[in-house]
């Protein structure tokens, strides 16, 4: 077979794939109905200027309109009405309008333009009554500061109607977005999670392909420092559900590039990972919380491998590795999750408590469960690269001096010998900006550490002063710290 | 713009540019296996590599309609649902840069994304950019933006959408991984790669009909959980989704799978959700709908056109009329390998009714007359040597054609004689002679008349009419030798001395005698010769060398 031919085969394989899950028919159905669609709300748009919300004008075309947009719901989800310019789309099928009909659909542009606003999304159906007050919405006069968010506030009440920003096409005297620092992801990360969850919440769908895009930073930032995926329970901003998910994501992460999947597969874990929680939206249950989110989710329509892949590892991602001897193992994605989030839970505080564990006793609770809970391969991965002391983990060194694992170190040798900063080291001081230079393990101690501080045993200042530079080797990467004259300073710290 | 002549290296660029875009779009307008298809590849490929030889980067800079390659514009297109360069801009693509080392392979996957992205309506999940990353192409840059621009307002608040609810929090008691118990110590343990390699194919596309079906088994129980009280309604679009995946003869078993688990879920009755199992039916039977039946028709690999059981089983299940659905979906189907598993389909069915495979077979044409011939003549005692025979008349080449190739294989059968007869009369060149290739197997005599006739019609051409004669000569054999003398003894004088008859009723009869064997035979030929007409002595003379061959003696005995 020629190279063309192979290329042909390659293509075709794939199209014809595609072209099952996106069916023409159905494209024709949303170019057809989304017309009818725009053009009636634009007509209720116009109606609802001259009459009031209950004149029967306006009862006839809003029942249409309810009618027409339930049969779009029903095969869409979520129902996207956007215009760009002169243009206008739905759900990304871009309706063809007539020389004719233009004046409507630039009307329609001109009347949600006032309030700033270049689209509607309809999470569900709406009523014909409910249709009825939103173009009533729309055709009132616009707010002067800040209209979009007063259109909103005024279209909270319907519950299923999400208004977005406007856009233009900008020809020029653009740039290229610059990478973004890995605080600005992590900030980024914990700013989409939110609004992801707060969508769910409301109802709404969520948005993979926003919260894809942060893992794909994740998967960068964390591709050129992988030491920062272990130090994720103890970085990020906020706390709560954000921090969890972003940190597990993580976790996650470098559990996947430790297996060696490739980014489109970590992408797709990552995503999952983000996600894997929202069931607790809907039952603050821990037992029915899987199925719960998986249910949440389910409103996303259009067919992906990746969606497939994170319903199910989020429908499995609560249960064991093996329920009994004879049950099938959750999905890949599920099992990695599981060992993702309970390392999480265990090493991170909720609320003012402290910690549960430190992450090297986390560890040990877990590798108890390996093979029974835990698959027992992901758990001896994910245990060699955070090594037998994770980062995070308090040393008490025989000396008495308190040592903060903040890498895990690569290979056989590392791990038992992680890069660690001294407390209360006079390097830069505790709570500077800078950090002390972390050196490893065995260039500050000749011999093994006294034990593993739990959190507990931890003083208030060392526990403060552990936080603030995790959260700093964390954004900066520990590499920024390794001192180039550690050997020597390691030298001659060591205790005669 | 520069208002310079463009470059070399411009004007291969201004070539490959649309040609990728209308590459891209072909493989919407067209079946991915089409020779225009084929053509663009072959051309775009060519083209790329020849304008990434031996120079640095190729950059495309991208504006809403226009591409443009070191400021000059390569392509333009105002048409925002066909134009190339707006698909990439509204996805956040600014430019593309191609590096040396760009392969068939590397555009292969471009191609894939870019035609992905000028279809499809549930887009949420990637567009372009992300696509392009998660393609890992080594050697294709992408310079991007998150995709539109706000356009005034408040740029922060334009895209966002504040939801109306309170964020969700964690339950104090969240996934709480163990009871307190102690820990064991950790090891280092290496991991053999092939436990890792075993991991990571389960992330591979090859588990995802299986990770379905577990999904579908899990939402399954809770749909027959009255804590649940799950309803079909919300698990049915994921149903319909796996099935549009799913609708391919590669992934049949899962296919049949989906319908066994839908078939489970529809017997299951449950209060709270009366509409179960009219809905789950409803999801049956459009996995063998019509359509499903084109796509799985359409899906069989070139390299294994075989009937495969679980297609069967599918259909017997999905879909109420199997043998129409196939019949219907028959004329639609372009490729060899579905037009093949199609009709061992209507054999499948047709064994109990072959009446409605004749039925079918008296109003197609073509192509697809011949497909269903196939079938006829594949199910036992639906067809006889004189039906095929019949069939050698047809009006359509494709079932002559057909036809002739179930005669070759099929013994001679003396009742067919009357419809070999009326083949003959009706079909011309290459398939007439086949025919009389079949004529002459069956070495009955009664065609001699009968082909006598033909050649009487005179309405073929001089070859056809030898072909015709040589038959006949084959056939009678010396018997007819006294046939063929009245056109070949010569008449008048010395050197006035001619044969009768026009050139081609001497080439005709010389063919005849040609073929008869013995010396008589022989000598009556050559005899001929010098007195034929000028347009008839290439004839004799071909014929009078090939008795020379050794193969004539080899046939005579």
């Amino acid at each position: 077979m020629s190279t063309i031919e192979t290329l042909q085969e390659r293509l075709a394989r794939t199209l014809n794939g595609a072209a099952r899950a996106a069916d023409r028919v159905l494209a024709a159905h949303v170019r057809e109905e989304g017309h009818r669609f725009a053009f009636l709300l634009a007509g209720l748009v116009r109606a609802s200027r001259l009459y009031a919300l209950d004149n029967d004008a306006l009862l006839q075309p809003s029942e249409e309109l309810a009618q027409t947009l339930a049969g779009l719901a029903e095969r869409l989800g979520v129902v996207q009405l956007v215009l760009v310019e002169d243009q206008v789309y739905l759900n990304d099928v871009r309706l063809r309008v007539r020389p004719s009909e233009q004046a409507v659909v630039d009307h329609l542009g001109a009347e949600l333009g006032r309030h700033d606003v270049g689209g509607l999304s309809f999470h569900r159906p709406l009523p014909a009554e409910g249709l009825r007050s939103l173009a009533a919405a729309i055709s009132s006069e616009a707010r002067a500061e800040r209209p979009a968010a007063a259109l909103r506030a005024e279209l909270a009440g319907l519950r299923v109607v999400e208004t977005t920003g406007r856009w233009r096409f900008r020809i020029g005297g653009e740039r290229a977005e610059a990478k973004r620092s890995y605080p600005e992801v992590l900030e980024r990360a914990e700013r989409v999670v939110a609004d992801t969850l707060g969508r769910l919440s409301a109802g709404w769908t969520a948005n993979p392909l926003r919260v894809r895009r942060v893992v794909i930073d994740l998967v960068e930032c964390l591709g050129q420092a992988p030491e920062r995926a272990a130090l994720a329970p103890f970085a990020g901003a906020s706390s709560g559900s954000e921090r969890h998910l972003v940190s597990v994501c993580q976790l996650a992460l470098l559990l996947g590039r430790a297996l060696g999947l490739d980014e489109a597969t970590l992408s797709d874990l990552g995503v999952a990972a983000l996600l894997h929680d929202v069931g607790y939206l809907e039952s603050e249950d821990p037992a029915g919380h899987a199925l719960a989110g998986t249910r949440l989710l389910l409103r996303q329509r259009g067919w992906s491998e990746a969606k497939l892949r994170r319903l199910l590892a989020i429908a499995e991602h609560a249960g064991d590795h093996r329920e009994t001897a004879r049950s099938e193992p959750p999905s890949l994605f599920a099992r990695i999750l599981h060992i993702a989030e309970h390392y999480d839970l265990l090493v991170t505080a909720r609320g003012d408590e402290v910690p549960l564990h430190s992450p090297a006793s986390a560890l040990e609770r877990m590798w108890s469960g390996r093979g029974t809970r835990y698959d027992p391969t992901l758990l001896a991965v994910f245990v060699n690269e955070l090594g037998c002391w994770p980062p995070g983990t308090l040393l008490e060194l025989a000396d008495g001096r308190l040592a903060l694992v903040v890498a895990a170190r690569p290979g056989s040798t590392g791990w038992a010998n992680p890069s660690v900063s001294l407390l209360g080291a006079d390097d830069d001081g505790p709570g500077s900006a800078k950090t002390p230079a972390a050196y490893p393990l065995d260039q500050l101690a000749r011999e093994e550490p006294r034990r593993v501080l739990a959190p507990a045993l931890v003083p208030e200042a060392a526990r403060s002063e552990s936080r603030a530079l995790l959260a700093a080797v964390a954004a900066q990467g520990a590499d920024a710290r390794r001192d180039p004259r550690c050997d020597m300073l390691a030298l001659a710290r060591v205790p005669t | 713009m520069t208002a310079e002549q463009p470059t070399p290296r411009q004007r291969e660029v201004g070539r490959l540019v649309p040609l990728l875009a209308s590459t891209a779009r072909a493989f919407l307008l067209y079946d991915a296996g089409n020779e225009a298809v084929r053509r663009s590849l072959a051309a775009l490929v060519e083209t790329f590599s020849s304008a990434l030889a031996g120079e640095a980067s190729l950059r495309l800079d991208v504006t809403p309609f226009e591409i443009e390659f070191e400021r000059r514009r390569v392509y333009l297109d105002r048409d925002r649902e066909h134009s190339l360069a707006f698909r990439l801009y509204r996805d956040g693509v600014r430019a593309l840069v191609f590096r040396p080392g760009f392969s068939g392979s590397d555009l292969a996957r471009l191609l894939e994304i870019l035609s992905l992205r000028y279809a499809g309506i549930h887009q949420h999940e990637d567009d372009t950019v992300t696509l392009l990353w998660k393609a890992g192409l080594r050697s294709l840059d992408v310079v991007a933006v998150e995709g539109l621009t706000p356009d005034g307002g408040s740029a922060e608040e334009a895209p966002r959408a504040v939801a109306p609810e309170p964020r969700p929090y964690l339950p104090e008691d969240v996934d709480l991984p163990l009871a307190a118990s102690r820990g064991t110590p950790v090891e280092r343990l290496d991991v053999a790669p092939r436990e890792l390699a075993a991991l990571r194919d389960e992330a591979g596309p090859g588990r995802l009909a299986e990770e379905g079906l577990r999904l579908l088994e899990l939402l399954g129980r809770a749909l027959e959980d009255p804590a649940e009280r799950l309803s079909f309604s919300e698990v049915a679009p994921l149903c319909e989704e796996m099935r549009d995946a799913l609708l391919s003869t590669e992934t049949l078993p899962a296919l049949l799978g989906l319908v066994r688990q839908l078939q489970r879920l529809a017997r299951f009755p449950v209060a709270w959700d009366p509409e179960r199992h009219a809905a789950a039916v409803a999801v049956i039977l459009s996995c063998g709908s019509d359509r499903a039946v084109r796509s799985l028709l359409h899906s069989v690999p070139t390299e294994c056109p075989q009937l495969r059981p679980e297609l069967i089983e599918l259909l017997d299940i999905a879909c109420p009329d199997p043998f129409t659905s196939v019949a219907e979906a028959l004329p639609l189907e372009e490729r060899d390998s579905g037009r093949a598993v199609a009709r061992q389909l209507l054999e499948h069915y047709g064994r109990r009714r072959g009446q409605l495979v004749r039925r079918r077979f008296a109003v197609a044409r073509g192509r697809v007359a011949a497909d269903l011939l196939r079938s006829l003549a594949r199910l036992e005692g639906e067809t006889t040597p004189a039906f095929l025979a019949r069939q050698c008349a047809h009006a359509d080449p494709e079932v002559r054609e057909e036809a002739l190739w179930h005669l070759e294989r099929t013994a001679f059968s003396s009742s067919a004689g009357p419809a070999f007869v009326e083949a003959l009369r009706e079909t011309r060149g290459e398939q007439r002679t086949r025919l009389l290739a079949l004529v002459e197997r069956s070495r009955d005599r009664r065609f001699v008349d009968p082909l006598l006739r033909l050649l009487e019609r005179g309405a073929h051409d001089t070859e056809e009419a030898v072909a015709i004669a040589r038959v006949i000569g084959r056939l009678e054999g010396r018997e007819g030798l006294g046939r063929w003398e009245r056109w070949l003894r010569p008449k008048g004088r010395f050197f006035a001395r001619r044969l009768p008859g026009s050139a081609r009723q001497q080439a005709v009869a010389a063919a005849a005698v040609a073929e008869i064997p013995g010396t008589e035979a022989a000598r009556l030929l050559r005899s001929t010769l010098a007195a034929a007409d000028r347009d008839a002595r290439p004839w004799i003379e071909r014929l009078l060398a090939r008795q020379e061959e050794p193969a004539w003696a080899g046939y005579a005995s």
